[in-house]
């Protein structure tokens, strides 16, 4: 593949994430992987977790992750690849909610996109999570405001 | 009327399938600013005072943007209501 140009694939669903490996192109293209993933935790400030449902605004977010995947690798000053997927509905306790994998030429870019991608999708896709409590509770966790982002539109 | 889409925290404001209506003729021309206002005023009429300070948090989007209050829209079904966001 023309290592110039970023390759960004980003999926918001219900599926379960495969966390699949990179293709035998990209892995010749790229000395470097760094993968994140984020999964459900049992026990959240104290409170027992049955499932946290994930609600998202689909298009936008779309938007906005290929827009935090392009700039983090600009801002890294890199090529590469970038896969994000993210839930959406009831995910279960101990399942993957999110996972992210660069792939880069050297091994501090990974590190750096991959650390810019996940902070910049907690504060600025349109995602949101509802936590189910086994005590049958349910709250909304607080979040970011996108009023002072400015880097969405 | 015009119904806008709700999402997040705001879904417990919203109908069954996370719409809210809103006072305002399709095709009409306002800054998303002042459709937070009317959002606002909705809010206190409702009873959903409680939740007013998600709506002065949250922002208004279409598909493609996120609108600064300044910023004008034209009224139409389908703009969305964006609270505070928490993904990952």
């Amino acid at each position: 593949m023309n290592q110039s140009t970023p390759r960004i694939e980003i999926h918001l669903g219900p599926e379960t994430i495969a966390q699949s490996a990179p293709s035998s192109d990209q892995e010749t293209g790229f000395g470097a992987s760094c993968e994140f993933t984020g999964r459900v935790r049992a026990i959240n400030f104290g409170r027992a977790v049955e499932c946290v449902h994930y609600d998202a605004f689909v298009p936008l977010a779309q938007k906005a992750l290929q827009k935090i995947a392009t700039e983090a690798l600009e801002e890294a000053g890199t090529s590469g690849s970038v896969r994000i997927e993210h839930r959406t509905g009831p995910v279960r306790v101990g399942e993957l909610s999110v996972w992210i994998q660069v792939l880069t030429p050297h091994r501090d870019e990974a590190f750096r996109v991959c650390r810019t991608v996940i902070e910049r999708l907690k504060h600025e896709a349109p995602i949101w999570k509802k936590e189910v409590y086994t005590d049958g509770e349910t709250e909304w966790l607080k979040g970011h405001s996108l009023c002072a982002t400015g880097r969405n539109s | 009327m015009i119904r806008v889409r709700f999402f997040g925290a705001l879904r417990r404001c919203a109908d069954h399938d996370g719409f809210f209506e809103l006072p305002v003729d399709a095709g009409a021309i306002l800054s998303a600013g002042e459709l937070k206002r009317i959002l606002t005023s909705e809010f206190e009429k409702r009873g959903f005072r409680n939740d007013l300070a998600l709506v002065s948090e949250s922002v208004i989007a279409d598909d493609e943007t996120i609108l600064q209050d300044h910023e004008p829209v034209q009224v139409r079904e389908g703009l969305a209501v964006l609270p505070p966001v928490c993904g990952g």
